[in-house]
């Protein structure tokens, strides 16, 4: 996927100033950086949830930003996991995996919560697959969530914020499943505030701040010498928490 | 049948007697007719609200419609504000005489009956207001339930369709059986173009005794054994389905 000079704004406040950054097949990518810097929009900017003002997005060898680019058809190839886990309401866990499979992709009944089995098995809710998901805790949901996502098979996810709404215990029991995930070799786009979690798990952690991306590097290179001062006041204030 | 002779103007009870054994079979119709109008009012104006609800949640993407798209959705937002705007802005009254007198001369009147012109009209009256019940319901809906939908590549119908409409529907249901208890009474100004429902068989009841208290009383007593039946159903209902919510199926 590669990201050139996205700019976005809402009303007159510029969110987005010509971001540009490429993430590349099995590649775990974590973008940290302030409150309001513009994490959460780029991300959403990646599958168009929110449209970027200019620049491109090539995600396969096909532009998201051109109009005559089949957007729902992209979309069915990029998961996506929201920090509010937004599973459908007044539906149970098997309804929520296999309602997108069915309708967009086709497929049956039982082929569908076959493979939910399978995928609830891999979060380890396997035996909620009848529950209503208004009664799940919020780590519970989003590891439904991150199931429901998976069903469409994609070839890249983006996780919103993921655990930002949870307690630490069941911030654990996502993070666990996220870090399988990348194990498997699935290539991640995360904004996180779990900055011990995204240094361990990440290949590359993106440095953004106003807007504006101040540095891409490995885990280790960002902690050793961090290559801007934004970045390393950032750090610092982490490291003293 | 015996015919009962009028009781005096001081009989009151007697009088209503009299009333129900000697016209219990206009009343009875009537009845039917008001049931059939609430019915098919309800019913139809609940299917006939999504034409409008998606008229008026049509949405203009700048970038990807073209402009015949954007035509259309511009003249489908305008057509729903209109219709609604006019059928929630009069009275139903008004609505039934200008429609069931202009179509009237064109149409023969073997098929342009009061009951049909009835029929359709609290249909489509209803469906105004449905759709805005329905409508305000989608608004109470989390817009992240439409962003996971659209996340997994579903339209932005198909996410109306599958996700955000069943939800939306759900939570309306109550306010729909509320939209049926007052087309149950509102029904009765149809009267104004000829349909025979249980208010005018209370006319058709008096029109050659004049006891007008009596015969209304009678088709009062109707009308509130219908609507607190009504309400009564749409209570357990509710209860029923807020308890079906919490269970661990």
């Amino acid at each position: 996927m590669e990201v050139k000079n996205l700019h976005k704004s809402f009303a007159d406040n510029k969110v987005l100033n010509g971001v540009s950054l490429d993430v590349y097949q099995g590649e775990v990518v974590s973008i940290i950086g302030p409150s309001g810097g513009g994490k959460t929009t780029l991300l959403r900017c990646l599958n168009l949830l929110n449209e970027p003002d200019s620049g491109d997005i090539i995600f396969e060898g096909e532009n998201l930003i051109d109009p005559n680019t089949d957007l729902n058809k992209l979309r069915m190839r990029m998961g996506m996991v929201f920090q509010n886990f937004n599973l459908f309401n007044q539906k149970t866990v098997m309804q929520n995996l296999i309602l997108a499979p069915i309708k967009l992709l086709k497929m049956s009944k039982d082929d569908a919560t076959l493979k939910g089995i399978n995928l609830l098995k891999e979060v380890n809710m396997q035996e909620f697959a009848n529950t209503r998901v208004e009664v799940l805790s919020g780590g519970q949901k989003q590891r439904v969530a991150i199931a429901r996502a998976l069903m469409m098979d994609p070839e890249i996810m983006l996780f919103d914020e993921p655990t930002s709404a949870l307690d630490p215990e069941m911030t654990h029991e996502v993070l666990q499943v996220m870090s399988n995930l990348a194990k498997k070799g699935m290539t991640m786009v995360i904004v996180s505030h779990e900055l011990s979690f995204v240094l361990q798990i990440s290949d590359r952690i993106v440095f953004i701040a106003d807007g504006n991306i101040e540095e891409i590097s490995t885990p280790k290179e960002i902690m050793k010498k961090p290559k801007s001062e934004k970045t390393k006041a950032f750090l610092k204030q982490f490291l003293e928490k | 049948m015996v015919l009962m002779e009028l009781p005096n103007q001081n009989e009151f009870l007697k009088t209503l007697w009299y009333l129900v054994y000697t016209y219990h079979e206009v009343l009875l119709r009537g009845l039917g007719i008001t049931l059939l109008l609430a019915i098919v009012g309800t019913i139809g104006g609940f299917l006939i609200s999504f034409i409008f609800l998606y008229l008026k949640t049509l949405k203009i993407d700048k970038k990807r419609d073209n402009t015949a798209k954007k035509v259309f959705k511009k003249i489908g937002n305008y057509f729903a504000s209109a219709y609604i705007a006019v059928v929630r802005g009069t009275p139903m009254i008004v609505q039934a005489i200008i429609i069931y007198y202009s179509v009237a001369p064109h149409i023969s009147d073997k098929i342009w009956t009061p009951l049909v012109a009835g029929l359709l009209i609290i249909t489509f009256n209803t469906a105004a207001y449905i759709a805005e019940i329905i409508r305000s319901g989608i608004n109470a809906i989390d817009p992240g339930q439409q962003e996971a939908a659209r996340s997994l590549g579903f339209s932005n119908l198909q996410a109306k369709l599958y996700i955000i409409y069943p939800q939306a529907i759900k939570n309306s249901l109550p306010s729909i059986g509320n939209e049926f208890i007052v087309n149950l009474k509102d029904s009765s100004v149809l009267f104004a173009i000829g349909v025979m429902d249980l208010f005018n068989a209370g006319n058709a009841a008096s029109s050659s005794n004049y006891r007008k208290v009596e015969a209304f009383v009678i088709v009062a007593l109707v009308y509130l054994v219908l609507t607190v039946a009504t309400s009564q159903l749409i209570k357990y209902l509710e209860k029923k389905r807020s308890k079906g919510g919490l269970v661990i199926e």
